[in-house]
């Protein structure tokens, strides 16, 4: 059959036709390539990848820059969002030679001595054992028109940096989220256009592979964050890249990992949970202690795989107790890293009953002032609210906070809040609110002979009647 | 505001956002270009996969995997494909080695589709525009009637979709929500027909 003429044509590589994960939440739209076997990203191990650049710095383009230049700041872009790993670019010169060990980007007008298709404008090429890449090369075809430019896409010339943001996004492990039937703004959308630069979704997609640059907050055990049911179950984002091990702190799922991230839960009822990875951008494992420093942490669960090698999110289940401290630590196999998904549920064999997050404070207000009490309650929904002031109910006083207005004497007292749901109720602590009088007025400013007095006050007033009724009591009593 | 005001208002918006949507070099090529780039086409079921490692045949001692995709071919819907036709593609999986061609359709054992071929041992990925020559064909559960999809499980409304970015939206579903999805049988249809129609305006004796 012969061929037609046809127009410059570009396809765009998207997975190796394997499943497609969608993150979910946040609106973001990024896609990841991922490992069929596993179904977890296929993505670099934490640290540096270097990056041989073999595209030629002997011609001027129509930014200044030269091909090697212009593909480095491409590079550079990635480098200043992701936290895991960082492209160390060398430019070089030669021949390509895949599947060497090194990570190249070539101009070529085959990749392994098979043809491009005539559509086809680059090809990137991975190797990888696992979950993990060992090598990828970037082949952009030689036949095409480069260049190199900002702003919008032009006629008849590609814009290489563009291509490679979006080819190491690929070499990255992210995918095109428009073909995924996402409808978002992204330089890994399938086609060329207009966007020159990372966009938020393709920044997030990347850190959520490899963390955002830093530490994060949750790294030490102390600073472990909290969780707090919504309902029964609750799902919880977040990463351990960059996270490290502290000293004496335990093997989570029988690996010694190196890069765990803590949280902590009170259970508000004793139940039977479920925690798992699921979810994860990497291969987790998962602890869960009693204990109150990470060298003397009590083991209550561990595990690494729900399917050993095969579902490497990690899955366990243990019964809670009331009102016990629980520590949960995620890690990664041999300190793998990445996005993690945390999700927790309580079976208490009914409604959580109410329980006290956060618990009101006692307050000190002037008189005429506005006083303000609060709590914060989880359980099972719906929660109803009662304040009581010196034990006695609060007309009208039924939510989560309590605003007295114009604050007076009268309201000087104890206060509590009962809350209550179809599983039982509880009562917060109890606080005091004082009442302070009105300052005095401040004194009069200005020259001149001093102020006037003014009128009496009433307190006054009223103690120099009474010291009248009383004298003029005692002098009729005497006459009697 | 005057409604000739308005109008060149929203020509001009519409002129502003015309780069964004319409500006691309990622155009999948159009039906009649797909047909006619292609050797051959056929609906065929994948019936094994097997990796192996190779020698690049222009630079000795390079090495990469590629696979062998053994099909059985149900239909021939145009050219003159070998008997039996074994696909040449780069990538798989040998051991745990494993080397992927991004984008490349991944072929399952017992999956149909419908495969426009072309340079079968000689193309990176022997299929035309790599995976918008890749179109799956899935039985619908209540009907038993074979549908077309694209490679990302996209069902193919109209023939003329397959120029379509991956990720658009039918132009036939959005008219028509209930609009019915290509079957197998209609698809290679209109494949014949038009690479007829390819052939007879090539034929030097065609008139005009």
């Amino acid at each position: 059959m012969k061929t037609l003429p046809t127009s410059t044509r570009r396809v765009r590589f998207a997975a190796f036709a394997v499943s497609l994960l969608t993150l979910t939440g946040g609106g973001w739209a990024f896609v990841f390539i991922l490992n069929p076997n596993t179904g977890i990203p296929v993505k670099w191990p934490a640290g540096s990848i270097t990056l041989h650049i073999m595209l030629g710095d002997d011609r001027q383009l129509s930014d200044g820059m030269t091909f090697n230049t212009s593909a480095a700041v491409a590079a550079q872009a990635w480098n200043e969002v992701l936290g895991a790993v960082r492209f160390q670019t060398i430019f070089a010169s030669g021949t390509a030679a895949e599947r060497n060990g090194r990570n190249e980007m070539v101009f070529a007008s085959n990749i392994f001595g098979r043809e491009f298709d005539t559509n086809t404008v680059a090809v990137a090429t991975t190797f990888r054992i696992g979950n993990e890449r060992t090598e990828s090369d970037l082949v952009f075809k030689a036949s095409e028109t480069w260049d190199s430019y900002r702003g919008p896409r032009r006629t008849g010339s590609i814009d290489l940096q563009r291509v490679a943001l979006h080819e190491i996004g690929h070499l990255l492990g992210l995918d095109h989220p428009d073909e995924a039937g996402q409808n978002v703004a992204a330089v890994m959308n399938s086609r060329i256009g207009n966007t020159d630069a990372l966009t938020p979704d393709d920044i997030v997609g990347g850190q959520s592979l490899y963390g955002p640059p830093g530490v994060p907050p949750n790294d030490n055990f102390a600073n472990a964050t909290a969780i707090v049911l919504q309902g029964n179950s609750i799902t919880l984002k977040g990463h351990n890249t960059n996270a490290t091990k502290e000293p004496g702190e335990p093997n989570h799922g029988d690996n010694p990992g190196g890069s765990s991230v803590w949280w902590r839960w009170i259970a508000p009822a004793a139940g039977s949970v479920t925690l798992d990875t699921r979810g994860s951008y990497y291969d987790t494992t998962l602890g869960v202690y009693v204990g109150s420093t990470p060298a003397a942490l009590t083991t209550i669960a561990t595990n690494d795989d729900i399917n050993p090698g095969i579902v490497q999110a990690s899955l366990l289940t243990f019964t809670a107790i009331q009102g016990i401290t629980y520590q949960i630590a995620v890690d990664g196999w041999d300190r793998d890293t990445g996005g993690i998904t945390l999700n927790l549920s309580l079976a208490s064999g009914g409604p959580i009953p109410p329980f006290i997050v956060s618990q009101p404070s006692g307050a000190t207000t002037t008189v005429g002032g506005t006083t303000i009490l609060t709590v914060v309650a989880s359980g099972a929904a719906p929660l109803s609210y009662q304040w009581h002031f010196n034990s006695n109910p609060l007309p009208g006083a039924t939510s989560a906070t309590f605003t007295i207005n114009n604050t007076q004497f009268s309201n000087a007292g104890s206060y509590f809040v009962r809350i209550t749901n179809s599983a039982g109720s509880v009562n917060s602590q109890s606080v005091t609110v004082n009442v302070n009088a009105a300052p005095p007025p401040p004194p009069p400013t200005g020259g001149g002979g001093g102020g006037g007095g003014g009128a009496p006050s009433g307190w006054f007033l009223g103690a120099l009647l009474s010291l009248v009724i009383t004298r003029v009591l005692q002098t009729r009593a005497r006459r009697a | 505001m005057p409604r000739k005001s308005l109008f060149v208002l929203c020509a001009g918006l519409l002129l502003g956002i015309a780069p964004l949507t319409r500006a691309t070099s990622v155009n999948a090529p159009d039906f009649e270009n797909l047909v006619a780039q292609t050797d051959y086409v056929v609906r065929a079921e994948v019936i094994a996969v097997t990796s192996d490692w190779r020698e690049n045949s222009k630079v000795p001692g390079q090495f990469y995997i590629g696979s062998r995709v053994e099909l059985r071919v149900l239909e021939v819907i145009t050219g003159n494909p070998p008997q039996p036709l074994v696909l040449d593609v780069m990538g798989g999986q040998v051991g745990r080695d494993a080397m992927t061609v991004e984008g490349a359709p991944n072929f399952r054992v017992g999956e149909e589709s419908i495969l426009f071929v072309r340079g079968n041992g000689r193309m990176i990925v022997p299929l035309t525009a790599m995976m918008h020559g890749y179109y799956p064909v899935r039985r619908d559960p209540h009907t038993g009637e074979n549908r077309v999809q694209r490679s990302n499980g996209k069902l193919l409304y109209s023939e003329h979709d397959v120029a379509l970015s991956l990720g658009a939206t039918s132009g036939v579903l959005l008219r028509n929500p209930r609009a019915r999805p290509l079957s197998a049988a209609v698809f290679s249809t209109r494949i014949r027909q038009t690479a007829n129609a390819i052939a007879a305006r090539e034929d030097p004796a065609y008139l005009h």
